[in-house]
């Protein structure tokens, strides 16, 4: 019985910390995703301001990093991260016609 | 051992699941980026014909189309589709459908390459003003001669009278000045600042009965220096400007008590003229004729005479020819267009066109989609896949086609409305849950309560990344509540199952009782990162849960759920099994077509195969009947 109960709470404990460590490579792939749906976002309401002449809102500007070279819009979003990871940069590109 | 081995069927079962389900993630992100992607290309190719549309209205369709597809190219996306949006018979933007290919592998549906289209309409506005210190500018496209002299005075009519000047900026716009307008614009240009003296100086005297159109006719040409003039229109008629405080008007040659006549050498032999019913119109009217003439060429107006009559009354409500036109037409855009095609390009900065996207169309039926490219488009929504081609025929297929079917419905109410209901909805079914599993039938209890854990996690998970970067999610009146009886009762449930994971009999229920109490415990360490504000259960105020508190919360929804996986393991097998019968269904529709063509391949050979035998019987019997010169 003592063996069993020994096997039991590593099995706990393992199987909480992998748990655990599922749950936050979720949460940041869920980050991640989020951050390019943002930029694809951004860069389509920025290209649709360019082509309509109208002025880019600051809010934007704010959320994003906006270049513009030419026709080409770049716009890179920087993702949320957990701590002790790297910063993530997701970058969209649109050409204004 | 057996405790061991049940304890690996639901762990993996639930690595199968988030196998399967990253998959899935996976996939429907690769099919939702292709759907943005397909958006942007319809947006911007769009957008291209539409500013091409804004710098010439009259540009043909088909380089209208090359503009959108080298947009959408540039974007990533293929035109497909593409027609000109047309209001009043005129221009007024263009509806392009874009595709885009996404390439990706589905749980149960294996490999697809999806055509994901989009649809996007961009509209033109056109405006246009007159200068006011100006004359109204003609364009008579080409004409020339008495015809459009008398054209170019009548384009006028309605304009303030201002003694002394050539224009609005000298301060005027006299008899003699109206008359030197004409000519000029004409192409037949007075020299020098003619006055109403200096045109009778020039001209050849006719009489009355020989006026022709073009002429001019003089009052006080008795005193051999008359002070006025007018422009003899045919028919008639006299185009004047009378008067400080009138306008250009158009009057009987009879009314006017002219006395002198004369012609001048400029406007040409007095010939015989074709017949004008555009000019008849206008000038029997009292409207200008040129921009009777822009309604007709550009097919706003079919009849002459009405169109005349429409513009000379909108004139006498407003004297601005741009008002009255918009007033006439009923829209400032197709004024903008007459104005542009009556002035030529003398308006100059004075015609302007801006480009928006419009909204899209909501989606027809199939029978109702004649006449929109919208009918033959299943439109992308902003955050679901709009799955096409072989996803029908899978099971992934047909759950992405429903949830898209009822994405739309919702978005076919309205935005607001339909996110009030979710949130309704939302709630309400959690609340059920919370009910059930507190007070239900005791079957019921768990797999509520299991299910409501999954619930808050999934939604606990979307708000923190919602929220990431921010500083939190603001509760306050009902969410506050909801939020302060969660802290109780995550808080109580941590107690009682501590309680019971400490005096549980087997291992099973140790264990899951712990991961009972331990993402509880979680649940309200989550929602207490919010502060000591959680802890009143009555006060009013609000408080923010930062995302940190949101991803805990969420953790230990996650740890709850698997708690009740270890206590009812039955669940994770009859999952299994379920997904097995499913994977199994998916994969004999599949093959479904694979394995008939086998069937219908081998039935075919055995008859074949019989056929041949029985052909073969019958030739030898026939040879063995031959008689043959030995026997």
């Amino acid at each position: 019985m003592k063996r069993e109960r020994g096997q039991a709470s590593i099995e706990l404990v393992v199987g909480a910390l992998g748990l655990a460590l599922a749950v936050l490579a979720v949460v940041q792939l869920l980050l991640i995703a989020r951050a390019r749906q943002r930029a694809l976002d951004v860069a389509d309401r920025v290209a649709v301001l360019e082509a309509e002449g109208r002025p880019v809102p600051d809010g934007l500007r704010r959320e994003a990093r906006i270049e513009r070279r030419g026709d080409l819009i770049r716009v890179t979003v920087r993702a949320a991260g957990l701590p002790a990871l790297p910063v993530f940069e997701v970058r969209e590109q649109a050409v204004v016609p | 051992m057996s405790e061991r081995g049940q304890l690996s069927i639901p762990a993996v079962g639930v690595l199968l699941l988030l196998v399967l389900a990253g998959a899935l993630l996976a996939y429907l992100t690769r099919v939702d980026e292709a759907g943005a992607t397909a958006q942007r290309a319809a947006d911007m190719a769009a957008l291209a014909a539409a500013q091409l549309l804004a710098d010439d209205p009259v540009v043909p369709a088909a380089a209208l189309r090359a503009a959108a597809e080298r947009a959408a190219e540039a974007n990533g996306g293929t035109v497909t589709g593409f027609r000109v949006l047309h209001r009043q018979g005129l221009p007024s933007g263009v509806e392009v459908v874009a595709r885009v290919t996404s390439g990706g592998s589905a749980p149960g549906a294996g490999a697809r390459r999806d055509q994901v289209p989009a649809m996007s309409r961009a509209g033109v506005t056109y405006s246009a003003a007159l200068d006011p210190a100006a004359f109204r500018p003609v364009d008579l496209h080409g004409a020339r001669g008495r015809m459009a002299i008398v054209a170019a005075a009548l384009a006028q009519v309605g304009w303030p009278y201002v003694w002394g000047g050539e224009s609005r900026a000298e301060g005027g716009f006299d008899c003699s000045g109206l008359v030197g307008f004409a000519y000029t614009a004409a192409g037949h240009p007075l020299s020098g600042r003619p006055t109403a003296a200096s045109l009778w100086a020039i001209g050849q005297r006719v009489a009355a009965a020989e006026l022709a159109p073009g002429d001019l006719v003089f009052l006080g040409a008795a005193s051999g220096a008359p002070h006025h003039v007018g422009l003899y229109a045919g028919q008639g008629a006299v185009v004047v400007a009378p008067h400080t405080g009138a306008r250009v008007r158009v009057e009987p040659l009879a009314a006017g008590g002219w006395d002198g006549y004369a012609r001048l050498a400029a406007a040409g032999p007095a010939l015989p003229a074709a017949p004008d019913p555009v000019l008849d119109a206008a000038r029997s009217a009292g409207a200008p004729a040129h921009a009777v003439a822009a309604e007709l060429r550009l097919g706003l107006r079919s009849d002459p005479r009405r169109a005349a009559l429409e513009l000379a009354a909108a004139l006498r409500r407003t004297e601005d020819l741009s008002d009255a036109l918009a007033d006439q037409l009923g829209g400032r855009s197709a004024a903008a267009l007459v104005l542009r095609d009556a002035s030529g390009p003398a308006l100059g900065d004075g015609f302007r066109a801006a480009v928006r996207l419009l909204p899209r169309p909501q989606p027809r039926s199939r029978s109702g989609g004649a006449g929109s490219l919208a009918g033959d488009v299943r439109m992308p929504v902003r955050g679901l896949p709009a799955a096409a081609g072989s996803s029908r025929s899978s099971a992934a297929g047909a759950a992405l086609h429903a949830g898209e079917t009822v994405a739309r419905s919702l978005a076919r109410r309205g935005t607001r409305v339909s996110v009030q209901a979710l949130a309704g909805l939302r709630n309400a079914t959690r609340l059920g849950l919370t009910a059930v599993s507190l007070a239900g039938p005791e079957r019921w209890r768990d797999p509520a309560a299991a299910a409501g854990s999954a619930w808050d996690a999934g939604f606990a998970a979307v708000e923190a990344a919602a929220v990431w970067g921010s500083a939190g999610l603001a509760l306050d009146g009902w969410a506050l509540l909801g939020a302060r009886l969660n802290v109780l009762a995550a808080g109580l449930s941590a107690g009682v199952f501590g309680w019971a994971a400490l005096t549980a009999r087997t291992r099973r229920e140790r264990l899951g009782d712990g991961l009972l109490a331990t993402g509880s415990a979680l649940s309200a360490a989550g929602l207490l990162t919010a502060g000591g504000g959680l802890v009143p259960m009555i006060a009013a105020g609000a408080v923010i849960v930062p995302p940190v508190g949101l991803a805990l919360l969420a953790t230990g929804a996650v740890v709850c759920v698997a708690g009740y996986l270890v206590l009812h393991p039955q669940w994770c097998r009859s999952g299994l099994r379920l997904g097995g019968r499913a994977l199994d269904l998916a994969w004999r529709v599949q093959t479904a077509p694979v394995r008939l063509a086998g069937a219908a391949a081998r039935a075919g050979w055995s008859a074949a195969r019989d056929g041949a035998g029985k052909l073969a019987d019958g030739v030898s019997a026939i040879v063995d009947a031959l008689p043959t010169p030995w026997g």
